[in-house]
């Protein structure tokens, strides 16, 4: 048989998004900020934390690791206050066109909840506790109850974390 | 200082060339690509601003995977075996820039471009017919098959764990079997080409004609322009296996294979 050239975008995405040279030293970044894989365009496209819950990532280590250095490089813009939990991460922003997971890392300190992205470098979301009236943990997601409404969130290892925040809070988890 | 600050190259790969060219307006977005050379070492590359190229439409980063593997493409035909860079990666600064990292890397990129050349990258992908395998499997193990037999005539209820049991053997031997066959593969693919690397069985299909097929094994191979027909030879052997198919893509530029020095 003779190799052909196939027209499918498969093999091309797998190359070029996940294969290749990069550089280290003189780099901008590459690809978006979060690492599009060849695994699947929609699920790249989903967001970090949607494909480590899938574990969509298992044979990524490398892409990983480097999404997760690049996330970790630039501190985050914190009150002050001891970091209680931090973790990969995300919240649902449900509001005007664009409905989608918004991926950075979550950290609880002894004064407030945020969301922080570094590529780009912004915060999605940031709370003082004393703004937070509860915490609803799930299978899938975490239930975050403000005083104006709620918010749905996801995280690495939500168990952990629904208990730190609700013992920041002084609240029982439920 | 803002503009100077901003600028950028975007690369798609290194080559064999010392001069200047242009390659055409086939860039990401209709960007006019150039090669820039330092001595005998040269970057294909775009002007732009130093941001990555960042869409939250699928089918713009599509268009630009695709546009980028054109360049690719042309250059590969220009200049033979190129060094490809992957999606998106931009380095800071003019020219002078491109021309200071090939410079610091001038004798490595050589190396590179020396040992890859007349070598391009391959594909080898076999899928396989799960209810073939299985067919052989019962074929081959008497005792399975006494067991399925003996299901059969039993009343349905009774069967039930005996069923369940038998289900879980057969995957297990169809696994083992599929394990057997990635290493056969691998094998014979290792002993024809320069080099190799076995990758992660993905479950995503490439076309229609391995729909409801598994994928076996995922193997890239560097190989001389020689050795392409013994490969497709061997591989005619297993592609005329009842149950198995083989996918065969190619030339690719070496992806998988280009490395840098590594970097301080």
């Amino acid at each position: 048989m003779r190799p052909e050239r196939a027209d499918g975008i498969v093999d091309l995405l797998d190359r070029l998004l996940d294969k290749g040279l990069l550089l280290n030293a003189d780099i901008v970044i590459t690809v978006a900020g979060i690492p599009l894989l060849g695994v699947s365009l929609n699920a790249a496209l989903a967001g970090m934390e949607t494909m480590l819950h899938h574990g969509m990532l298992e044979d990524w280590d490398r892409s990983t690791r480097a999404w997760h250095l690049s996330q970790a490089r630039i501190e985050p813009p914190l009150q002050g206050g001891e970091i209680l939990f931090s973790g990969l991460g995300s919240i649902w922003h449900g509001r005007g066109t664009l409905k989608t997971w918004k991926p950075g890392i979550w950290y609880v300190t002894e004064k407030e909840l945020l969301l922080w992205s570094r590529e780009p470098a912004n915060i999605i979301f940031q709370s003082e506790l004393s703004m937070i009236r509860g915490v609803i943990g799930g299978n899938e997601e975490v239930s975050l109850i403000l005083d104006g409404g709620e918010e749905r969130i996801r995280m690495d290892r939500a168990e952990q974390f629904c208990q730190t925040l609700a013992g920041a809070l002084a609240l029982p988890a439920r | 200082m803002g503009v100077e600050m901003d600028e950028g190259r975007y690369l798609y790969a290194i080559m064999r060339t010392d001069r200047e060219e242009f390659l055409g307006a086939i860039g990401l977005d209709g960007s006019e690509v150039w090669t820039v050379p330092y001595g005998e070492v040269a970057a294909a590359i775009h002007r732009c601003q130093a941001r990555p190229y960042v869409s939250e439409a699928e089918s713009q980063i599509k268009d630009w995977v695709i546009e980028h593997n054109y360049v690719i493409d042309v250059a590969t035909e220009r200049f033979g075996t190129v060094l490809p860079f992957s999606f998106d990666v931009i380095l800071r600064g003019d020219d002078e820039a491109v021309r200071g990292w090939i410079e610091r890397r001038h004798a490595a990129l050589t190396s590179e471009l020396e040992r890859l050349s007349g070598k391009a990258e391959y594909t080898v992908q076999l899928f396989c017919d799960e209810s073939a395998l299985e067919e052989e499997i019962l074929r081959e193990d008497e005792d399975l098959a006494a067991q399925k037999e003996s299901i059969k005539s039993r009343p349905r209820g009774s069967s039930y764990l005996l069923q369940r049991g038998l289900e879980m053997r057969l995957r297990d031997a169809i696994r083992s079997r599929m394990n057997q066959l990635e290493e056969e593969i691998g094998q014979m693919v290792e002993d024809l080409v320069d080099e190799i690397k076995v990758q992660p069985r993905r479950t995503i299909l490439p076309d229609e004609r391995f729909k409801g097929m598994r994928l076996v094994a995922n193997i890239c191979c560097l190989l001389s322009d020689e050795s392409v027909d013994p490969l497709g030879r061997a591989l005619d052997l297993l592609n005329s296996r009842k149950g198995l198919a083989v996918r065969f893509t190619g030339p690719w530029a070496p992806f998988n294979f280009a490395r840098l020095p590594e970097e301080s």
